[in-house]
């Protein structure tokens, strides 16, 4: 018998002593002993699963007030201080940033009018092809789509087609378009 | 449809066994304990956050958690739906069998204090003796467990000029993982304001100290309190990851306790809501919640709103103000 399948059958017995001991729980209302081997069933459980279901590996560092940070969109050209956006077009019509404490695999971008109408929307990809790595770099390229004016600049950590589900972006930064030459 | 939001601070507890002086808990303003909190209640209100709620990481939280009735049964609960868990902690109940079973069961990091490097600051705030040598023990036995840790510093007035040298304590104990978590007005602190709160430069200093820290000596170290930018700018300190808080829910460590009560963060003292009556999707988009995208009076002419949003607005509430209201710390602070 190989590995996998002795991995399996133990898997198999615990779930079903797991079971019992939990039923043994509720009728001996939590009994101390009880209570006891069903948290050492269950860590056992969960060790040998981890390694084949979705066990999630160390979760976020989450503070006393805000979980720490994930899937921090920023962005090159944004003024350090005010976080404007100034994106002259007539020098460049990209714009760069990083991911960082990347956790996402899927991220997009959303341009409104000051009336919070969508006036474009695409998905960010990166620059080296996936996001898969801690921090990620992208670019996108607002084009000539969007004509010149001032704008809000909403990042999402979900696909593009998702956005009308998430009412709250990720990042948001005012964006000021002009076509001025230097 | 379950509601989605990644992070939610359980508070499994009300009920803590130190009186620290910065406590902000709004149920701790006042001299009446609270109730022993019931297992049955704690794990009714966890199943229906499971039921509505598609999350990916839970805090357990109080008061403080180990003194739950039944912790570990609900975070195995969590756990074995696949759910990331954290324990907040004041370091002075559990033992080694305690953090022993709770990292079998994959706790993915605990949160101790350290307030200073020896135990007369680190006591004096937490207003319990003996609760440094105890957290410390809580602390040496999780890092020796290879469990992930972080310690907590918690900045005032009293601990601030031993900043340096718990940097240096922590980074002797193993700590990997350091928080600078500025007092934040609220709950008991409400009460020790004067001698909490430190003036604008110690802040500032204080922020700068662990900025330079932190790469010689490889520390993750963030500030996760927010701070209003015209009191400490995180521009300023690249090397320290400074949280900022805004209305968006998805952002904020939404809270419920152990009833089903729903705030918007563990700051607030305001229940917008009960997961066990009211869908969660309306009480995050009530009139109460949308007031948090409203700008303060003091902020509108403000060009670091955008990344401020007015500092901590939940304890513009603690101090019996409106949501509305930038962080009472900015008037505090002016001309200092």
């Amino acid at each position: 018998m190989d590995h996998k399948a002795v991995t399996a059958m133990s898997v198999f017995f615990l779930f079903v002593a797991f079971g019992v001991v939990s039923l043994l729980v509720i009728l001996t209302k939590r009994h101390p002993y009880f209570v006891s081997k069903k948290l050492r069933l269950g860590a056992v459980l969960l060790s040998l699963t981890c390694s084949s279901a979705a066990c999630i590996g160390p979760g976020p560092l989450v503070s006393c007030y805000l979980p720490a940070l994930q899937n921090q969109i920023n962005v090159d050209q944004a003024n350090s201080e005010t976080g404007e956006i100034v994106l002259n077009r007539a020098t460049s019509d990209t714009l760069s940033g990083e991911i960082r404490d990347r956790n996402g695999t899927s991220f997009s971008y959303a341009v409104l009018d000051s009336t919070d109408s969508l006036i474009k929307k695409d998905d960010i990809t990166a620059l080296d092809g996936a996001f898969d790595a801690d921090s990620e770099a992208f670019k996108i390229g607002l084009g000539r789509s969007v004509a010149a004016g001032t704008y809000t600049l909403r990042f999402y950590s979900v696909p593009k087609d998702s956005i009308q589900n998430h009412d709250w972006e990720d990042r948001s930064y005012p964006l000021k378009i002009i076509d001025s030459l230097p | 449809m379950k509601f989605p939001i990644r992070h939610i601070a359980f508070e499994v507890t009300h009920q803590c066994n130190l009186k620290c002086r910065y406590c902000y808990n709004y149920w701790r303003r006042g001299a009446a304990e609270p109730e022993p909190t019931s297992f049955s209640r704690a794990r009714l209100a966890l199943r229906r956050i499971h039921q509505v709620i598609d999350f990916e990481h839970i805090s357990f939280t109080g008061g403080e958690p180990l003194l739950a009735d039944g912790l570990k049964e609900l975070v195995l609960y969590c756990r074995m739906k696949s759910k990331a868990v954290t324990i907040i902690s004041n370091g002075t109940v559990g033992n080694r069998e305690d953090y022993s079973l709770l990292l079998d069961l994959g706790v993915s990091a605990f949160e101790f204090p350290l307030h200073s490097p020896t135990a007369v600051a680190h006591d004096y705030l937490t207003n319990s003796a003996g609760s440094f040598h105890r957290a410390l023990s809580s602390l040496r036995l999780t890092i020796e467990m290879g469990a992930p840790v972080v310690s907590v510093f918690v900045l005032t007035k009293v601990n601030a000029a031993l900043l340096h040298q718990t940097l240096l304590f922590a980074e002797q104990l193993g700590v990997r993982n350091f928080m600078l978590a500025r007092f934040n007005i609220g709950g008991r602190g409400i009460g020790n304001i004067e001698e909490l709160v430190p003036s604008g430069p110690i802040m500032r200093s204080a922020f700068q100290l662990p900025n330079d820290f932190a790469r010689p000596h490889k520390m993750k170290i963030t500030a996760n309190v927010c701070v209003p930018h015209c009191v400490i700018n995180p521009a300023d300190y690249p090397e320290l990851s400074v949280s900022s808080c805004g209305p968006n829910p998805l952002k904020r460590p939404v809270t419920i306790d152990y009833e089903g009560n729903l705030r918007m963060c563990n700051h607030s003292p305001h229940v917008i809501g009960n997961i066990h009556t009211d869908s969660v999707e309306s009480m995050l988009s009530s009139p109460y919640v949308k007031e948090w995208e409203a700008v303060p009076a003091t902020c509108a002419e403000c060009d670091k709103w955008a990344r401020c949003n007015g500092g901590c607005r939940a304890a513009s509430e603690q101090m019996g103000r409106s949501v509305r209201a930038a962080d009472p710390i900015v008037g505090m602070l002016e001309n200092k």
